[in-house]
């Protein structure tokens, strides 16, 4: 639970949100739902359609395998109910993106029923601030096509390359109370589809997109009337219409008011929501089973091949990661993007010691990275280069300090860890005489500070390692230094 | 479909098979149904369904059944009686699901991408819809899509589809029950003689009501066929329906030529049309 409780302060006294997600993720494949066309995003208008996703008279839907294989294994991925039977319904209603004059939907017998998210409001300590959010369902559906209004002064344009390409509808229970949890649901979702690999979770492409569900009520009373935000399309967004509508239902309620059940749109400019459409003058969708297509039937052996199919998922991993003795935090950065999992889980593989990998890791590639504007992916260090790295330093040949000018130089040059070392001349001297010979010639130079040290002055210790490092040009191993030093002035 | 019963046989080997491009085509081999043609029904049993004897059929086609059920001991088989008794909802349950399915279906032709287009001065897009709709679907298309659109709406999805299809299933139940003890079905393939074009419009129930006994094999998926037996006093002509267990045209097949064989209809209309 969080440790102080979200609540909007109204004039009346305190109001808790509810809020409740319904997330349409794409399913990431090659074919629509049920058509073998194409799904690529970004491609020329009705360049991507097949006569069924016009419908044309007398096409008729095949159920395309794969993605009803990968929202089981999304479903799998939250410990939800497989449905051994589910079906398709059409859900009917005139729109000119949408051929059929319906969408082929699941109501009444989804394909995935409950499961759950665990959620952390802390990454520092993720398990200590976790919460666990209900899901109420998965089912399976066609996108519609979009309608083109800036192609022609009074003209419409439809591209229908999104008709029929699947989505996932993922539904929340109304179990966050706050912008954070809905914040932080929305990102471990995302986190487990792109685990899973059932959605790439790119939210400016519009492959996720959120309807934000919203009420408030005092503590203790039942639930309130709930609006429903469509189409949000960041998590930041997300927050801020929990955040925003919360406030103003509150401020409705307060004048007297009550909240109308309705669909409201978000307005990022403005950070408002506006009424779209209210419950009175909402479609009936007329929902019933599609004649065209059988019940899904699961066999054992396809849910068994699903599951097996499933990856490490993220709260295992971070387990996994922990218990090698790194700290949660480290533990929760590493986990919390796949590509950065991958990445790290070949850095293991390589043999670097775990801890001094993760601190590495996060710190100084994670540092370089956010620096340099790349993302993991094209990391401009392989997990070899930064093992052999991580090597050197763990066997005494690099101090950190001379561990970050070769990451530098392996940054800039792409070169292997031990050729810069041996190409810089960057290896650490722990040799006693060269050593003692830089202290003799540093103590000679500040023999006042000698007699200050030496008269009780003890933090000057400190200047005489920084002194003697940096006329050994960093290359001096700290450890060797601070004995020598020690011996030395006595 | 066809002028006699092995054309028939023919014509359905030609059409029927596998389509990957729809999912609710079975993936089996088609039956050389032609090579298997036979009029000889001995240990064959012929169910005779009580509850299609309604009260209000003209005594020729009820004489015509009883000639039917002649023929085919005629050529072998054994007459049963058997019970449908779900048989009344048929109809009812038809008329739900069949404009429900319609009225969704028909939703394409919205003169969006194809087809008739109406867009009267000034129009918007669901003015285009009405219009295009009004003027392109005949008064039983609209009637149709209207029940349909009606059956499905909140608060009467329930009452109507849901039952109709719990119907449905019952009705798919009774023919499963009669082929314990037979193994195809003889009826008469309406209650009245054809009516002329037209002639019913304004009275659609009339209509409707002449399907009542083809609309149950199609609500269970069975396969039928109707076999013209004789004319009326008027002169126009009679039909036999055989129906028969899922998958087994064959019998279906057989029991229709078996009354071709006797029925020696040869009456043609002068014109086709």
């Amino acid at each position: 639970m969080t440790d102080t409780k979200y609540t909007i302060r109204g004039e009346t006294g305190d109001w808790e949100v509810v809020v409740g997600l319904e997330v349409h993720a794409q399913i990431t494949t090659n074919a629509k739902l049920f058509s073998g066309a194409a799904t690529a995003f970004g491609a020329e208008p009705n360049t991507q359609v097949s006569l069924v996703d016009a419908a044309m008279p007398g096409m008729l839907p095949v159920p395309n395998r794969e993605c009803i294989r990968q929202a089981v294994r999304t479903g799998m991925a939250i410990e939800a109910q497989i449905n051994r039977w589910s079906r398709f319904d059409r859900k009917n209603y005139f729109y000119a993106d949408l051929p059929q004059g319906y969408q082929i939907s699941q109501l009444y017998h989804p394909l995935v029923g409950e499961g759950a998210i665990d959620i952390s409001l802390d990454e520092k300590n993720p398990d200590a601030h976790g919460k666990r959010i209900g899901v109420e369902r998965i089912h399976v559906e066609q996108d519609a096509g979009k309608l083109m209004h800036d192609q022609h002064p009074t003209r419409s344009y439809v591209d229908l390359n999104r008709s029929g390409v699947a989505l996932m509808e993922i539904v929340s229970k109304p179990d966050m109370t706050s912008p954070a949890e809905a914040g932080a649901y929305l990102r471990k979702l995302r986190s487990i589809l792109r685990y899973v690999g059932s959605c790439d979770g790119n939210m400016e492409e519009g492959s996720m997109r959120a309807d934000v569900n919203v009420s408030v009520r005092k503590p203790g009373e039942p639930l309130g009337t709930r609006t429903e935000t469509k189409n949000v399309n960041s998590v930041r967004f997300v927050m801020a219409v929990v955040e925003q509508e919360a406030r103003r239902q509150v401020e409705v309620l307060e004048d007297g008011g009550r909240i109308v059940q309705e669909t409201r749109l978000y307005d990022p400019d403005r950070n408002e929501t506006r009424s779209m459409r209210s419950k009175e003058d909402a479609h009936d969708y007329r929902y019933f089973p599609d004649p065209d297509l059988l019940p899904l039937e699961l066999d054992e052996a396809f849910l068994a091949e699903c599951r097996a199919s499933l990856p490490e998922l993220p709260d295992t991993k971070r387990r996994r990661y922990e218990a090698l003795g790194i700290t949660p935090y480290a533990a929760a950065v590493l986990t919390a993007e796949v590509e950065a999992a991958r990445w790290f889980d070949a850095l293991l593989d390589c043999g670097a010691a775990p801890v001094a990998a993760a601190n590495w890791t996060t710190s100084e590639l994670f540092g370089a990275l956010n620096r340099t504007g790349k993302d993991i992916e094209n990391a401009p260090v392989s997990p070899t280069q930064a093992a052999e790295l991580l090597g050197l330093i763990a066997d005494g040949t690099l101090s950190s300090t001379l561990a970050k000018q070769v990451f530098e130089i392996m940054l800039e040059t792409g070169q292997g860890a031990a050729a810069v070392v041996e190409e810089h001349g960057l290896k650490q001297t722990s040799d006693t005489g060269e050593i003692e010979r830089v202290i003799a010639e540093v103590m000679a130079a500040n023999e006042d500070k000698v007699a200050d040290y030496r008269g009780g002055k003890d933090k000057l210790f400190g200047f005489f390692v920084g002194q003697t490092m940096k006329a050994m040009g960093g290359k001096a191993n700290p450890g060797v230094v601070n004995e020598v030093l020690k011996k030395m002035l006595g | 479909m066809a002028r006699d019963v092995r054309d028939c046989a023919i014509m359905l080997e030609a059409m029927a098979g596998f389509d990957a491009k729809d999912a609710t085509s079975l993936d089996l081999p088609v039956p050389n149904w032609e090579a298997g043609l036979s009029g000889d029904l001995k240990g064959k049993r012929v169910g005779i369904p009580k509850e299609y004897r309604v009260d209000t059929m003209p005594p020729e086609i009820e004489a015509l059944w009883q000639q039917g059920i002649e023929w085919l001991k005629d050529a072998g088989a054994e007459i049963v009686e058997v019970s449908l008794p779900h048989t009344k909802y048929a109809l009812p349950a038809y008329y739900i699901i069949a404009p429900a399915e319609a009225s969704s279906n028909l939703a394409r032709y919205d003169g969006v991408r194809y087809g008739l287009r109406d867009l009267p001065e000034g129009a918007g897009l669901q003015d285009m819809y009405a219009a295009t709709r009004a003027a392109g679907f005949g008064d039983e298309v609209k009637r149709r899509i209207m029940i349909g659109t009606y059956v499905l709406s909140a608060g009467f999805y329930d009452a109507y589809f849901t039952q109709a299809s719990k119907v449905r299933t019952l009705i798919a139940r009774d023919f499963e029950q009669a082929w314990a003890t037979c193994d195809v079905l003889l009826t008469p393939t309406a209650p009245s003689a054809a009516f002329a074009l037209g002639e019913k419009s304004a009275d659609p129930i009339a209509m409707y009501l002449n399907d009542v006994f083809t609309v149950p094999s199609s609500l269970a998926g069975l396969p039928a066929m109707s076999v013209p037996g004789g004319l009326d006093g008027q002169g126009l002509p009679l039909g036999l329906q055989i129906i028969g267990k899922a998958l087994d045209e064959q019998s279906v097949l057989n029991a229709g030529l078996a009354i071709e064989q006797r029925a020696g209809f040869t009456a043609r209309a002068e014109r086709w049309w």
